[in-house]
């Protein structure tokens, strides 16, 4: 399955109510650079989705990408925005401070699933449950990958990792946690979601999501916007001598992951028709 | 956004169309409101913090003030998420503030060494309570400054001010956000539990108006004319580069930022060295050592780092000997024998927790000028009545019985009572000091 790198932006139709007057020429936040992610992993589609949205919407000057530390911080070589890094797990608390004092910029936060659902649960809950204002863009790859592959809080027992080799160890590690199931009934959250990067179909429902929760931004409803986006890490899924292509992981994920996680969106503010999803 | 740089502290009033901030000059103030008073002089823009006592009367005072004055005030999930915010309210080139307390400094350690490595401007109240780890006391103490200026990972240091009174701690707290942006590095002002419960009349005071930088490195600051990217992590050497960075400012604050005040040190043959609350009470006590006809003086550090290391030497060698009075068993200790170098003895005089009064103060001067080694203070000097000495108390232990007795019986009550005097038998208790 070939990810559509270089899609042309569609044309786009803003959401009523939404001013679509262009004061300045876009600016393309694609870098352009080459990316330090695996190939066949998920980062590079997710970054590819943002990097087409923000320039597609020219929404350059107003975005601030806030990131923790995890493959995923390395969007800030792909995506040229103003961008704050923060420690491991602190991407939510830092977009706090960010959008509570830049409140006419959109803040991007964009997280692994460690990041967000492990080290750094207790400060996205909270935030949810504060109202902020901002989106959470999760790459969930069932794993730690900058550390090379180890169980993370919403590992499955099918995926195999370097910690527990067998997968995960319900008697010893519990069960794989679902955060848009945790998520989904704040009332601070407004736009929940999951979709996932397997396949060219998938990407198109990502983008979908991704666009959704950005245009419920800019319509001026406050809250958050938080998506979960399934994706591989076939490099660092290894352990008990099982060993994946990006093919191979992202049909895992399909036959496997997708048993735990329901898919699709799972709040959705008034007005808005459903993205359907496979 | 503004692309104009901020308003000298002294000046600034918080945000677009909000009443400016008057402190209240001649009022009775509280030192944590003080710290806030501080804070609001020099433009607060964003608060975050997490209760702990007793920086509650800060959190409850910025959560007044601060919204009338155009800012923000959150109250957040704990100690790391109030940095971290504050971090990121920081990051946009507002005057961002978090406060916080012994067990929640220790939290906020994760926040500081980020925003000293990604070179952003911030404040931190810290007030300082005694006890390791997270205890049931209370007691203030000046222990947390060894860890105020140890911050976590990483080589650099942080500008640590010690306000004595009421008054000071307010210029200071205003002071340190124009110290935190002329050196893009968090500051932190420390006072310790005595002080931020101590009530004074505000002074008249002045911050002095410095040149500001601007902040072109702000995320608020538009993307057409230049990417900004904000944090601790860089590529490896620009890593590297921001070491010497940082080391260049802590050299240049040496130079600049050190302040320390003296009390009759002209002619002074004994030296004593305290900050915050302890130099307030170290002066009664050289007043009163000065009337018995010893020649003592005090020095008092302002700025804990950096150290006043120049003029301590200066005094240390005319003077006999120097005495660190400390509320901790000598935290600045290293730093003063460091500046006195081997010119003349240097003794400490401290315990762990609650201020050292003034008597005790004037005897340990009279026992340095007598020659005499001069010793921290006991337990029993601390705490002369408490209750883990009901069992060397007997008055004290049958009174407890008999309370006990009567909800338990005689024998549930004796078992009781051992129980809870277990810790107490297991620790070795010094009785240095005792009357």
């Amino acid at each position: 399955m070939t990810e559509p790198a270089a899609r042309a932006p569609a044309r786009y139709t803003p959401p009523e109510g939404v001013e679509a007057r262009k004061i300045s020429p876009q600016l393309d936040v694609h870098t352009g650079l080459p990316s330090s992610w695996c190939p066949g992993c998920g980062h590079g589609s997710v970054s590819q989705i943002l990097c087409d949205l923000v320039t597609e919407l020219d929404l350059a000057e107003k975005t601030i990408l806030a990131l923790g530390v995890g493959c995923g911080s390395t969007i800030a070589a792909q995506m040229e925005v103003n961008t704050v890094l923060s420690p491991h797990g602190r991407a939510s608390d830092t977009a706090t401070g960010v959008s509570r004092m830049a409140p006419e910029r959109i803040v991007v936060q964009y997280s692994g699933d460690g990041d967000a659902c492990g080290i750094g649960l207790a400060g996205l809950m909270h935030a949810c449950n504060r109202r902020e204002n901002f989106i959470v863009v999760i790459y969930n790859n069932n794993a730690y990958g900058m550390t090379g592959g180890q169980m993370g809080p919403t590992t499955t027992k099918e995926v195999p990792t370097t910690t527990f080799q067998g997968g995960r160890d319900e008697e010893v590690m519990g069960y794989p946690m679902d955060i848009i199931k945790t998520l989904e009934h704040f009332p601070g959250v407004v736009y929940a979601g999951r979709c996932a990067l397997t396949s060219g179909v998938r990407y198109r429902e990502a983008s979908r999501m991704i666009r959704r929760a950005f245009e419920i931004h800019l319509a001026g409803i406050k809250g958050m916007k938080v998506i979960d986006c399934l994706g591989n890490c076939n490099v660092n899924w290894k352990g008990g001598g099982v060993t994946f292509t990006p093919e191979s992981s992202n049909q895992f994920i399909e036959d496997q992951i997708m048993k735990y996680f329901q898919m699709g969106e799972a709040t959705v503010p008034e007005g808005y028709p459903p993205i359907r999803v496979r | 956004m503004s692309e104009k740089p901020r308003p000298p502290a002294a000046a600034a009033g918080g945000g677009a169309g909000a009443p400016s901030f008057v402190p209240p000059v001649g009022k009775p103030t509280m030192g944590a409101h003080a710290m806030g008073i501080g804070a609001m002089v020099a433009g607060l823009d964003y608060f975050a913090g997490y209760p702990i006592t007793p920086q509650t009367e800060l959190l409850e005072y910025v959560a007044e003030a601060l919204p009338e004055h155009g800012g923000v005030f959150q109250q957040l999930g704990d100690e790391i998420s109030s940095v971290m915010a504050v971090f990121g309210a920081a990051a946009c080139g507002k005057r961002a503030m978090t406060a916080s307390v012994g067990p929640g400094l220790t939290l906020m350690i994760d926040g500081l060494t980020n925003a000293a490595g990604a070179e952003t401007p911030m404040v931190l109240g810290a007030l300082t309570r005694a006890h390791v780890g997270v205890s049931g006391g209370l007691y203030p103490a000046q222990s947390d400054i060894r860890m105020l200026r140890g911050l976590g990972n990483g080589d650099y240091q942080l500008p640590l001010f010690a306000p004595s009174t009421i008054t000071e701690t307010v210029q200071l707290t205003a002071e340190a956000f124009d110290v935190a942006d002329l050196y893009s590095i968090p500051a932190v002002v420390c006072i310790d539990g005595k002080m931020a419960n101590m009530i004074e009349t505000l002074q008249p005071f002045k911050v002095p108006e410095r040149d500001l930088p601007d902040k072109t490195w702000a995320l608020d600051r538009s993307l057409r004319e230049k990417r900004r990217v904000v944090g601790a992590a860089r590529t490896p050497e620009l890593d590297t580069m921001v070491c010497y960075e940082i080391q260049h400012k802590l050299e240049r604050m040496r130079v600049e930022e050190t302040r320390w005040d003296s009390f009759r040190c002209d002619d002074a043959e004994f030296v004593v060295v305290a900050y915050g609350i302890m130099a307030r009470i170290a002066k009664e006590a050289v007043r009163s050592a000065r009337e018995e006809g010893i020649k003592v003086g005090l020095f008092r550090p302002i700025t804990l780092f950096p150290f006043p290391e120049a003029p301590l030497a200066e005094l240390a060698s005319n003077a006999r000997e120097v005495l660190t009075v400390e509320i901790n068993f000598g935290q600045v200790l290293t730093d003063v024998r460091l500046a006195v170098a081997g010119r003349c003895p240097v003794q400490f005089f401290g315990q762990p927790a609650l201020a050292i009064p003034a008597r005790a103060v004037l005897e340990a001067i009279r026992q340095m000028a007598a020659g005499q080694p001069v010793e921290p203070r006991g337990f029993h000097d601390v705490h002369p009545t408490a209750f883990h000495l009901a069992d060397t108390h007997p008055p004290a232990r049958k009174q407890m019985l008999d309370q006990l007795a009567a909800r338990r019986g005689q024998e549930g009550a004796q078992a009781m009572l051992d129980n809870l005097l277990g810790i107490r038998k297991n620790t070795v208790i010094p009785e240095v000091g005792r009357d």
